[in-house]
């Protein structure tokens, strides 16, 4: 056997993380709407994992409410391999306790979901909310200390006028990558723009050896989110009226 | 110097060469008597590191020169009486020193132009390159790392600033990662020898030959490229893994096929790798052929773990999988159990349904029985109409003949009201001749009446008349009696007349 031979290359991975508030206030059509359209998206995520020959796409997801917990406690599960289970809404907004959740798992312990990761791709966090959070401000600080956090792509979708727009800048690090949404069809062109496109930057090699790859990722990710605002909003249908 | 031998390999990144970038990573060995030395440095990629091509080069250029200066000025006993740390600390400014030195010669002699990527780059970003009179961005344009290993007889050591890893392979056949890693350097994030600490994020590492119980007997520092291509958990035991296979290649394919081999390997890495640039550069020595064996055993342990690894990933995708059927099936379960609930809905509502038709079906009938005897009672009723229509057809025929007599009543009277009639019409023109004849003899009265009323008129105005001339007869008196006695006025004075006395 060559040396070549000899050297096994694993798959690179890139984890989508999915940070979902299921309390109460999201009853109803915001979780409907959540539930069906990540269903919709799943399949083109694994269309784009499998024509992506620069790395694997697996999913993990945290839903909080009164508490966080994983639906994936395992790690994250290939996204070919994933199938959605309907989330249902009831409790508080338990922000606080999803960033510690998270910040525990972006890591490489053993019960970390970081240990198939490679340097040259970050995990893309997407956080979906519609109220505001009590407590949360230690606990956020410590996850904004977490490096695989920093280097993420973080994206956050506000729905409707309740979400605290403010706190979800602070998780992503900057309003351009909050998004508020007003009504079922634009929260699922979101949710389907935001998984594909911020899974896409991530899973790609770019601006390979730069220190500010990860930062890049984001930018990257920031003027193509910003396009995508644009084109939707001129895009709306007359009968997409506020909703909430 | 004999046994160790060094080599180095690079390859453009297989996205560098997509994106029509050139390869920032350059490599460095070096063999004579003395000493043996390997250097990797890899150029930043982003596009205010615009000439950190050459920033690698030249970074490998003077960090050669430096360690083979250092080497021949240094006493080894100096070395090792020194631990050699503090001189180590020497040799990196100096390494920095040269560096800056070479990168302000290129700039001179090639100032930044708009040609450069700088024509990338916003112009906020543009105005810090061109105008920088403190030449702090002069030397990020050439923002590199840098990872240098040399070995002697009598001492070995490393240096390293920014990522890439330098991974040695010790003489009991332990591994390590001996410089110590700089938590600065995460993901992409990386320190520089363009960094204002540079000095200070220096990283070293060295050994002395006559007091350590291990010495290496491989050497290896690559790029990131080489790192990115495994994951960050445990990444020192992947490249284990990849330099055990090189160094046994060494030991059992002989030096040149290795190197020719490794040039493929690199290529594989960064295609199915990270896709950077990717260089590694090393010491080889002469492997004790118990170390060969002890190598191969874990080699081929390490291939059965990882076979087992991806058996367990199947297994791990497997279980995934069946889990996934099971939850569809619980799904599909809990669609049936709806359905079967649904069912029994609808057969409650038709029993219910069935239920409400027998009363309706009951009512139906009574309704049927009640109106039969509506029907009889009606069917008699229209007997007894027939009857009275028998009856009425009697009465009309009497009625017919009385009807006739009535109507030949009628003509007789008929006729009596025309001769009525006829005599009616004579004496209505006995009437307006009448009525003509009054008429002419009012008019008649008429004018009778018209000239009493002038006659009276005339009368009256001949009477006003007469009253008029008696009036004026008076006034012509009384007018006469004044004249008359104001005549006799003045005749006799005393003896007043009186008219008419």
């Amino acid at each position: 056997m060559s040396l070549t031979d000899n050297v096994p290359i694993p798959r690179k991975t890139m984890v989508l993380f999915f940070m979902i508030d299921t309390s109460w206030s999201m009853r109803g059509a915001k979780i409907d709407a959540v539930n069906s359209t990540i269903k919709e998206v799943i399949p083109e995520l694994e269309n784009l994992s499998d024509a992506n020959a620069d790395a694997q796409i697996k999913i993990a997801t945290l839903a909080f409410s009164t508490g966080a917990r994983w639906l994936t406690p395992r790690g994250p599960i290939a996204v070919e391999n994933y199938v959605w289970k309907d989330l249902t809404a009831q409790g508080l907004t338990d922000f606080g306790d999803a960033c510690v959740e998270l910040n525990q798992k972006l890591s490489t312990s053993v019960t970390g979901f970081m240990r198939e990761a490679t340097g040259s791709f970050a995990p893309a966090i997407f956080l979906l909310s519609d109220g505001r959070p009590g407590s949360y401000k230690k606990k956020l600080g410590e996850l904004r200390k977490n490096d695989w956090f920093r280097k993420a792509i973080k994206v956050a979708v506000a729905i409707g006028n309740d979400a605290d727009c403010s706190i979800l800048a602070e998780f992503t690090g900057t309003g351009e990558t909050v998004v508020t949404v007003h009504n079922v069809a634009m929260l699922k062109k979101m949710i389907k723009f935001v998984s594909v496109r911020a899974s896409e930057v991530a899973s790609k090699n770019a601006n390979v050896g730069s220190p500010e790859g990860g930062d890049s990722k984001q930018a990257a990710f920031i003027d193509e989110l910003n396009n995508f605002k644009v084109e939707a909003a001129a895009s709306a249908d007359a009968g997409e009226d506020d909703e909430w | 110097m004999k046994p160790y031998r060094s080599f180095s390999c690079g390859t453009q990144g297989a996205k560098h060469i997509k994106e029509n970038l050139v390869c920032q990573d350059a490599v460095l060995h070096f063999d004579d008597e003395r000493m043996s030395v390997a250097i990797v440095a890899d150029g930043h990629g982003s596009p205010q590191y615009f000439r950190s091509d050459k920033g690698s080069r030249f970074a490998t250029e003077v960090a050669l020169e430096g360690i083979k200066g250092f080497i021949a000025q240094t006493n080894p006993e100096k070395f090792i009486n020194d631990g050699g740390e503090k001189l180590l600390g020497w040799l990196a400014k100096n390494i920095i020193a040269a560096w800056y030195a070479k990168v302000d010669d290129d700039e001179k002699v090639n100032p930044f132009t708009d040609d450069e990527k700088l024509n990338s780059l916003e112009d906020k970003e543009k105005s810090k390159y061109l105008n920088d009179p403190d030449r702090q961005h002069l030397y990020r344009a050439y923002g590199t790392t840098l990872i240098a290993v040399a070995i002697t007889d009598d001492y070995w050591f490393g240096l390293h600033i920014g990522d890439g890893k330098c991974i040695v392979l010790f003489d009991d056949g332990s591994w390590g990662l001996p410089i110590p890693w700089d938590d600065k350097c995460f993901l992409n994030s990386t320190t520089s020898l363009c960094d204002d600490d540079a000095i200070a994020r220096f990283r070293s590492w060295c050994g002395i030959a006559s007091k350590d119980k291990r010495k290496p007997i491989a050497m290896f520092v690559g790029s990131d490229g080489v790192d990115d291509t495994y994951p960050v958990h445990e990444n020192e035991k992947h490249l284990e893994r990849l330099y055990r296979s090189i160094v046994l290649s060494f030991a059992k394919e002989g030096y040149e096929s290795t190197l020719t081999a490794m040039d493929t390997l690199i290529q594989k890495l960064t295609a199915q790798g990270s896709g950077d640039d990717v260089s590694i550069a090393g010491i080889i020595g002469d492997i004790a052929p118990s170390l060969v064996a002890e190598l191969s055993v874990r080699d081929e342990a390490d291939k059965v773990v990882i076979k087992a690894m991806e058996e367990q990933k199947k297994a791990v995708a497997k279980l995934q999988e069946a889990n996934n059927a099971v939850t569809k099936a619980v799904e599909k379960q809990q669609k049936a159990m709806t359905t079967i609930q649904e069912a029994r809905m609808d057969i409650e509502r038709y029993k219910n349904d069935q239920k409400q038709a027998g009363d309706v079906l009951r009512d139906l009938n009574r309704s049927i029985e009640k109106t039969k005897k509506e029907q009889k009672r009606a069917h008699d009723r229209l007997q007894d109409a027939e009857r009275g229509v028998s009856k009425a057809m009697n009465e009309r025929q009497k009625a017919l003949g009385l009807f006739q007599d009535a109507n030949n009543i009628a003509q007789q009277a008929e006729e009596r009201q025309k001769a009525t009639a006829a005599k009616l019409e004579d004496v209505k023109k006995g009437i307006d001749k009448a009525t003509e004849e009054q008429r002419a003899a009012f008019d008649s009265l008429q004018d009778v009446d018209m000239a009493v009323a002038q006659t009276k008129a005339g009368q009256k105005e001949a009477s006003a008349r007469l009253q008029e001339a008696d009036r004026a007869v008076t006034k012509a008196i009384e007018e006469q009696q004044k004249v008359l006695a104001k005549r006799y006025d003045g005749a006799d004075s005393c003896a007043p007349w009186k008219v008419g006395g």
